[in-house]
């Protein structure tokens, strides 16, 4: 009974450690201040496109290389790097729609979020901006 | 003289020099694909490539323009075998281009020509990057290509108008498309004039009952009034399900064909496809295959047993490399060969962008 306590504590303690590495922004524009994991997860995959507010989402994160990129699509959307790949090419080739787009630094993704109505996107948990709200991201 | 040409060439650079923001708000976004390969049957007699060829299988550019936040205009060109029209060499052919209109994600209406939502395999045939094998499966895409006898279950594309959509049942993601298009015709263009009255109707739905397993059905219906066909109507099961590094994509197709001057033909084809994916992007599958040209006629079905390996070297850069097994049974098209089968490597370099 022990070790199952112990199991499932540290499962605990990893998933928030990998939650905890990046945070969710949207643009000023982007009437929402939490969002939950299925949500995120839908958006990324290219299933939900819109807002309540009828405006188009705009996703944006690091680019694959990224361990930041890596934690979060395993967390979010159970997918390895490989396999966000292979389902976007599917995705993208028959005509379903465009992949999130990819930035080097959270630096980057802020400034396409700040410059993108509707955008979202995911960065580091240490950076701050001004320019773009940041939100929470509920299990 | 001088001093003209340097205005000019200033204010050409600072006309392409566009403020950051502008690589943000461009609506136009362009990727693409390119394939080469190589096929060589290895028995002496067989349906397959007996010189062993090279292919410059093709180049397809896909362009996606988001014109405003609800209208999006898609289209895949592509150039294939080398495309040469002076030598009447290759094909050169708009895969798809469509206008969408989006009212939401639950419901996006679609005009143009786009390829028929059956399955899982047909809206990326081409798409080489965006699958492991070199080829889409036979049995449910081109099942002649395993027995002579057998029809395809639909025509690869349609022209008319779409409606699709993804959305919630409970927590659980579904999706579906619904297309009226011209069918299938060999003596008129079907993507520009119908030649008879009836439409050919294409359906699809798709549940997700857990985050790793996708099951799916599809419809298709059409009077072709062509070749002596009354007409073909298809059903097919899909299914995609994955647990960490082991995939397993599968389907089974049914089609009913309906001649004028003779009985109707049930046709069955079927593939199960495993892979198991190591860290290093090396991707070993299998994938067995079977198709039944007639339900009514004995020992006339076929089989593609195939054996690969797919290398994603990286991003979208891929090696392929499976040898094919046809093998059919005593009333097939392929008894005649030694050992009622063959052969035939086939490899592939992708690239997807």
């Amino acid at each position: 009974m022990r070790r199952i306590l112990l199991t499932i504590g540290l499962s605990l303690i990893w998933t928030a450690r990998a939650q905890a590495q990046t945070k969710v922004i949207v643009s000023s524009d982007v009437e929402v201040s939490a969002i939950t994991q299925a949500e995120i997860a839908r958006i990324y995959l290219g299933k939900k496109t819109f807002w309540d507010s009828g405006a188009r989402i705009q996703p944006s994160l690091l680019d694959e290389k990224s361990p930041l990129t890596e934690s979060f699509l395993e967390e979010n959307l159970k997918k390895t790097v490989r396999q966000f790949r292979a389902y976007w090419k599917r995705h993208l080739f028959s005509g379903q729609g465009t992949a999130p787009k990819t930035f080097a630094s959270s630096k980057l993704v802020a400034d396409f979020v700040a410059a993108s109505p509707g955008a979202i996107g995911i960065v580091d948990a240490g950076y701050t901006d001004d320019r773009v709200k940041f939100i929470e991201l509920q299990p | 003289m001088r001093w003209t040409l340097v205005a000019i060439l200033a204010a050409t650079v600072m006309a392409s020099a566009r403020p950051l923001r502008a690589q943000y708000t461009s609506k136009l976004t362009i990727n693409g694909y390119s394939g080469f390969e190589f096929e060589k049957q290895l028995d002496e007699e067989g349906n397959g490539d007996p010189n062993g060829s090279f292919d410059a299988d093709l180049f397809d550019l896909v362009l996606n323009f988001q014109v405003t936040d609800a209208i999006r205009v898609s289209t895949d060109l592509t150039w294939e075998h080398g495309a040469a029209t002076e030598d009447d060499f290759g094909n050169v052919a708009v895969e798809y281009a469509f206008v969408e209109y989006a009212f939401s994600d639950m419901l996006k209406v679609r005009v143009g020509k786009m390829f028929i939502p059956f399955g899982i395999y047909n809206e990326i045939h081409t798409a080489k990057p965006a699958f492991l094998s070199v080829k889409e499966p036979a049995s449910t895409n081109k099942a002649e290509r395993i027995v002579d006898d057998a029809f395809r279950f639909y025509p690869r594309w349609g022209a008319g108008i779409a409606v699709q959509g993804d959305g919630l049942i409970g927590d659980r993601g579904f999706s579906y498309d619904l297309f009226l298009s011209n069918g299938d015709q060999s003596e008129t263009n079907p993507f520009e004039e119908d030649n008879n009255g009836a439409k050919a109707v294409t359906g699809r739905f798709r549940f997700e009952p857990t985050e790793a397993l996708e099951v799916g059905t599809s419809f298709y219906h059409d009077q072709p009034d062509s070749d002596g066909v009354g007409s073909l109507t298809s059903s097919g099961l899909e299914l995609r399900y994955q647990a960490r590094a082991w995939k397993l994509w599968a389907e089974l197709d049914f089609g009913w064909l309906d001649p004028e001057e003779a009985d109707e033909i049930l046709q069955v084809g079927w593939y199960l496809q495993p892979s198991y994916e190591f860290d290093n992007g090396l991707t070993p599958y299998f994938r067995l295959e079977r198709v039944d040209p007639s339900t009514d006629v004995a020992n006339d079905h076929g089989y593609d047993v195939i054996v690969g390996v797919n290398y994603e070297v990286s991003g979208g850069f891929m090696i392929k490399f499976e040898n094919n097994y046809f093998k059919g049974a005593s009333e097939s098209s392929l008894a005649g060969f030694p050992g009622a089968g063959y052969n035939e490597i086939k490899a592939a370099v992708v690239l997807g962008f």
